[in-house]
């Protein structure tokens, strides 16, 4: 009681943020009781991010395998290596081809779908439900599920397959695997898409819609000239999300195909694994990381530059 | 331009029906104002004429067209929204020039009726910019321009003003009348403002709980209420309403109250119709203006000592709130308050304006 009621008056004793006095300086600031109740969180955050970040840093310029005893100093040899390695370049590759196919297919169906959902007059909440049951998924369950729906042995799908005289091991065939691979990420993440979009979808103003209806557009140029410039930003936003996740999470291809064959589902989180725990190799691996938060930070920022640059 | 007719048109959402039996002929050119309290079914009527709502039982007609089971792109009517419902990502012109692109119109017209609507509505240094850099009104012109260019059969208007403050709304209701003066196409506007009705509206439609209570001109809305929702609701400040009870004794029909009302019908063919209403609850109606207050202690007809309650100098006039009993009444002075709060005064009603009402029914009792 009585601290609560020191804190209410410390609260209401701070001065307005414009006429704030000189006198009390940085660290006065610094110890204000709103910075102090922040405190815990940012000390929780440093020790889970922040410290694990710059240490990152540190393997990334030494030698640093897990069986020998002590790291020592490898100077800029794992960022030159990370540079040369056709292995890294092939599954930059592979990435590349597994989001830009994967963010596509998810965007088109899960904006198609938000897009019936949002029409539908009646049972939108039992059919948003089903449709979200994939996410609702472990992504190892996700994997597995794949896996043995596709399994040449005995998966469902294979036999409907080879019923139609398609006899290919799935998993086993470099040319089928990586688009597998891809359908079960769509699979699981377009229902996400789909949640991000409807909800942008459900917050639009009516009036607008109902201006450009009464103003004579059917439903496509309603569509086409009013819903999605509107709804534009949410889509940006689902698709910055998914475009983060795609690259690291590696759980279903280490359960489908664990890489290959012949490295054709390597994507960069799965070669990072790879050479961390496979490898041992934790200074390369450290260099892999790094470079994959460069390329998500520059794809965020793409992405903020696309929402608010116009 | 076009006439416009509801016939027997219901809307039912459920078991709840917001609009009964709504019969409606307006006439080409005609400004109508469908007015009434927040849930009466104004703006859904005017929706299921756009198209925005469906009708659930009847016709409506736009000229000889039936229009119920038409898309609102079909029926040539133009809205302006009580929001603006502007479009956030296009500029001021391509708001203007979008229902016209959409009905492919040439680029040379739309230029020439966009250039042509914003210069009515001098709005034209504004065309490049978007609707978030524009002040209420300014949007507001702007929804206006975008009905005016379509030049559509109807103008539908779902309380265009609410949004704007006081002083811009009154502005703004002048303008629309002379834009409707200018242009002459039907329009249909909804309100829950009287004075916006009362304003602006050839004819007015006063709706309460889905049901038309009276349509009339202003004039005759405020001169011959049909019932006690009609008197209530036009007019500001709003009628005073004294319950009372019709008694004969002798010759004279007297309306008594037990508040110490006493008001005495001098009108013979009236009296001689309240002879059926003997000991039967009435409601009294006079408008503020309608009393006055009269020197000294009188005991003449149809005068009251009242107290005065609170005093609203309004400069030109002074609303005096005066109270006896349990009843209160609004008194309409001109000039400065010449009454102190406290003080007890004497006022006299209007012998010959005045309403009567039945308790029950509401119905007025004078034709």
């Amino acid at each position: 009681m009585s601290t609560g009621k020191a804190l209410q008056q410390s609260v209401m004793q701070q001065p307005e943020p414009g006429n704030s006095p000189k006198a009390g300086g940085r660290l006065a600031r610094l110890f204000r009781t709103e910075n102090m109740m922040l405190a815990p969180a940012i000390i929780v955050l440093a020790s889970i991010t922040i410290f694990p970040f710059f240490y990152l840093i540190y393997a990334s310029f030494m030698n640093y395998a897990l069986a020998i005893d002590d790291p020592t100093f490898a100077g800029l040899r794992n960022w030159v290596r990370l540079f040369k390695d056709p292995a890294v370049a092939h599954s930059w590759k592979v990435t590349l081809i597994y989001a830009v196919a994967g963010l596509a297919l998810e965007l088109v169906l899960g904006v198609g779908m938000a897009l019936l959902l949002y029409s539908t007059p009646w049972g939108r909440n039992i059919f948003v439900t089903l449709w979200m049951l994939p996410i609702f998924v472990a992504p190892v369950v996700a994997g597995l599920l794949g896996w043995f729906l596709l399994n040449s042995s005995y998966g469902l799908y294979a036999w409907i397959l080879q019923l139609l005289g398609l006899n290919i091991d799935i998993f086993g065939n470099a040319s089928t695997a990586l688009p597998a691979v891809i359908l079960i990420d769509v699979w699981e993440w377009t229902p996400l898409i789909t949640l991000i979009v409807l909800s942008g979808l459900q917050s639009l103003p009516t009036e607008p819609l109902e201006a450009a209806e009464v103003d004579g557009a059917s439903y496509w140029q309603k569509l086409r000239y009013v819903i999605l410039p509107l709804s534009a930003r949410i889509i940006v936003v689902a698709l910055l999300i998914r475009s983060m996740d795609i690259m690291r999470f590696i759980d279903k291809i280490f359960i489908t195909t664990a890489g290959g064959p012949a490295d054709s589902t390597k994507i960069i989180g799965m070669r990072l694994f790879e050479v961390a725990f496979r490898f041992m190799d934790i200074g390369y691996a450290a260099a892999i990381g790094l470079s994959m938060l460069f390329v998500t930070i520059l794809l965020g920022q793409a992405f903020v530059k696309v929402m608010y640059g116009r | 331009m076009a006439t416009v007719s509801f016939k027997n048109v219901y809307k039912k959402y459920g078991d709840q029906t917001v609009v009964k039996n709504l019969n409606l002929e307006i006439k080409d050119q005609e400004f109508i104002v469908l007015v009434g309290p927040s849930g009466c079914g104004k703006s859904t009527s005017l929706r299921m004429l756009a198209g925005l709502e469906e009708v659930t039982s009847g016709d409506i007609y736009i000229g000889d067209t039936r229009v119920n089971d038409m898309p609102p792109k079909d029926r040539d009517i133009a809205m302006v929204f009580q929001n603006y419902a502007l479009y956030p990502h296009m500029n001021v012109y391509d708001n203007m020039a979008f229902g016209l692109r959409l009905r492919k119109y040439s680029a040379s017209e739309i230029d020439r009726r966009v250039k042509e609507a914003a210069a009515i509505l001098g709005i034209e240094h504004l065309l490049e910019r978007k609707p978030r850099e524009l002040s209420g009104g300014q949007r507001q012109r702007v929804a206006i321009g975008r009905a005016i260019v379509r030049e559509p059969k109807v103008f539908l208007m779902d309380e265009p003003l609410s949004n704007l403050d006081a002083k811009l709304r009154v502005q703004m209701r002048a303008e629309l009348a002379k834009l409707h003066q200018k242009l002459k196409t039907t329009c249909i506007y909804v309100t829950h403002d009287q004075t916006e009705a009362m304003t602006m509206g050839d004819r007015i439609v006063v709706m309460k709980d889905g049901v038309v209570q009276q349509v009339a001109t202003p004039s005759e809305l405020y001169n011959n209420p049909k019932n006690i929702f009609v008197a209530g609701f036009i007019g500001s400040p709003a009628m005073n309403f004294i319950d009372c009870t019709c008694i004969k004794e002798n010759d004279e029909v007297c309306l008594v109250n037990e508040d110490g009302f006493k008001f005495l019908i001098n009108d013979k063919k009236l009296a001689d119709k309240l002879i059926n209403y003997h000991n039967k609850k009435l409601v009294f109606g006079i408008r503020p203006e309608d009393v006055r207050g009269v020197p000294g202690e009188s005991s003449k007809e149809n005068c009251q000592r009242v107290r005065v309650d609170v005093v609203e100098n309004l400069g030109s006039e002074t609303l005096v709130y005066v109270s006896f009993g349990k009843q209160t009444i609004v008194c309409r002075f001109m000039g400065s308050p010449k009454h102190k709060v406290g003080e007890n005064i004497t006022i006299a009603l209007s012998p010959n304006r005045y309403y009567l009402f039945d308790k029950e029914s509401g119905v007025s009792v004078i034709d």
